[in-house]
């Protein structure tokens, strides 16, 4: 049996926030039920090889709790009904704090949800107000405590650093407010102004400004973002979380499993609007075009079948991503050529210039090389 | 040390006459006369300095009468002046394509213009970069660029692995149209950048 990942998107959400510019946004009940009607049939209709086993699906968007419960049961029914699974598979529904209740969390219980992905972003009120999200940290506290009595071990907690007017200490009381109720895993990721969204017209120039190294009107300098950064892998390894991955944290065990997926290049197939798959070498995506989906008309753009060479790149891009990096016995396995042999020069320069270290089983990013990895990844294109 | 100066005669309208006059001041013209051709339309007559017309002032004439003036000149004959070799130095080393023969007066504001200007254009690389613009020994203008401090994307999903390699593919594209200076990457497009000082 080979092991495939399923991703399911759902694009809806309460309200936008005012930094996001992921594919999601409001819609109504009419609107939903003709959706998940249709990611159904898409479920049903898409030819699997047969042999496959399902190891995670990852309920992602937008807001998935923003569902009735009883949606998201059905969508992982018929999942079951289709394929095969593992015993052990990892299924995570991604939360909102302001539309989870005691209800939707047995239901997600009883259909088989074992992991849960909450957004919380900030423990303070003002910045919760500025970005523009739903809920209050007392929300976050009440959803927390209804997930835990629900009987949910494992558990997400999405936080953001690096907001405008955020200072180091404050960013400091956020993270220790979350460690007091001690997730079994923590994202942290850094602010990005988007373009597109309320937050680029408000802070595109600062970011620029900050992108120069120059000083920040309200955003958080460039020494000041790195600190935050080196005090998130400081504080929360101090409690007990490994940083795996670039801007995710776990207790031992806990690592999402879904998103190693995708930095190990495993096969996933994503049902929904626009959700992305890698099955058979070949990486697409549906269409973004809601319409068009609802029609069913759910292919996006032209396919593209990977080259061995894209592959490599990608292995390369992504494995660094993971703090232990990449095994040159996977990178052996994978292509029947040493790693060596085909980025000699390109290891050498950036050990050289400390961005790399290698053992004897692996190459790895260095902390420096963290901080500037986008400098890193371009140099394993071939 | 002699430098070569040209007669000028610029045809302009009355309403550009100001503007004009101006910027031959601007670039150490000697005020010769002015005769009016029509009621609308003057003569200027200037001598200037070769080296202070020979790479945009054509450019500049035009763009301050609105594209009406037109330039004449012909050659006079040296004078004496003061003249300096500005040199710039990027990382240290120096950029003979970027050496300029200038006269004393302006070499200060040339030179901090040009560190500045240089500054704008080259991107951020592994080091610091200091930039200077130097007369012989002496360093009469500096800028710095500072050296990258993060360049990380925080997030890289399923969905957003395509973006990214797109993003990583430009990233080198465009490493490959940089001249190495030393161990400085500097983009074409600084180096005219770099002539143009008259952009307002």
């Amino acid at each position: 049996m080979r092991p495939l990942q399923i991703y399911i998107h759902i694009p809806f959400c309460v309200k936008k926030c005012a930094y996001c510019d992921f594919l999601s946004f409001a819609a109504d009940e009419k609107m939903k039920r003709a959706y998940i009607g249709m990611l159904l049939q898409e479920i049903e209709a898409w030819q699997d090889r047969g042999d496959e086993s399902i190891s995670t699906v990852f309920f992602g968007g937008g807001t998935p709790s923003v569902l009735p419960a009883e949606a998201i049961a059905a969508v992982l029914e018929a999942l079951k009904k289709k394929f095969t699974f593992d015993r052990d598979a990892e299924i995570t529904v991604e939360c909102n704090p302001g539309t989870l209740t005691a209800d939707k969390l047995r239901i997600y219980r009883q259909a088989g949800i074992n992991r849960l992905s909450i957004g919380l972003q900030s423990a303070q009120e003002e910045e919760l107000r500025l970005l523009g999200r739903i809920h209050t940290w007392e929300d976050f506290l009440e959803s927390f405590r209804l997930a835990r009595q629900a009987g949910f071990g494992n558990i997400n907690v999405d936080l953001m650093s690096a907001l405008p007017g955020q200072r180091l200490a404050i960013w400091r009381d956020t993270l220790e407010k979350v460690l007091a109720l001690a997730p079994e895993h923590i994202s942290a990721y850094s602010l990005i102004i988007e373009e597109g969204t309320p937050f680029y017209g408000r802070y595109q120039e600062d970011a620029r400004r900050r992108e120069r190294g120059e000083e920040c009107q309200i955003l958080p300098s460039e020494d000041e973002e790195r600190e935050m950064y080196r005090l998130t892998e400081t504080l929360l390894e101090e409690h007990g979380y490994a940083r795996y991955e670039i801007s995710n944290y776990a207790l031992p065990g806990f690592a999402c499993r879904h998103n190693c997926g995708y930095w190990e290049r495993r096969e996933y197939k994503g049902f929904g609007l626009g959700a992305a798959s890698l099955v058979d070498h070949m990486r697409f995506s549906n269409t973004t075009d809601l319409h068009r989906y609802l029609e069913g008309n759910w292919e996006g753009e032209a396919q593209e079948r990977l080259t061995r060479e894209e592959e490599m790149e990608e292995t390369m891009f992504l494995g660094l991503r993971m703090r232990e990096g990449v095994s040159f016995a996977h990178f052996r396995q994978q292509f029947g050529v040493e790693m060596e042999t085909v980025y000699r020069e390109v290891l050498q320069k950036l050990e050289r210039q400390g961005l790399l270290e290698q053992t004897k089983e692996t190459v790895r990013l260095t902390e420096r090389g963290t901080d500037i990895s986008n400098y890193v990844f371009a140099e394993f294109l071939l | 040390m002699e430098e070569p100066i040209v007669s000028a005669e610029i045809m302009v309208t009355t309403e550009f006459i100001g503007p004009i006059m101006q910027l031959c001041e601007e670039r150490r013209g000697n005020y010769l006369g002015m005769e009016y051709m029509e009621e609308t339309r003057a003569l200027l007559k200037y001598e200037l300095p070769l080296n202070e017309i020979i790479y945009d002032f054509f450019d500049a004439l035009k763009s301050r009468s609105r594209g009406y003036a037109s330039f004449d000149y012909e050659m006079k004959g040296y004078e004496r002046s003061e003249l300096v070799k500005l040199d710039i130095l990027v990382n240290r080393e120096e950029v003979d394509a970027l050496s300029f023969i200038v006269h004393a007066g302006t070499a200060y504001e040339r030179g901090r213009k040009m560190c500045e200007k240089l500054k704008e254009e080259i991107p951020r690389q592994l080091f610091e970069i200091p930039i200077q613009a130097a007369i012989g020994s002496k360093i009469i203008a500096r800028e710095t660029v500072k050296a990258m401090r993060k360049d990380v994307l925080a997030k890289c999903y399923g969905g957003d692995i395509t973006r990214k390699k797109k993003l990583l593919e430009k990233q080198k594209e465009g490493k490959k149209r940089m001249r190495q200076v030393g161990n400085v990457e500097i983009p074409q497009k600084a180096f005219m950048s770099v002539l143009k000082l008259d952009d307002k």
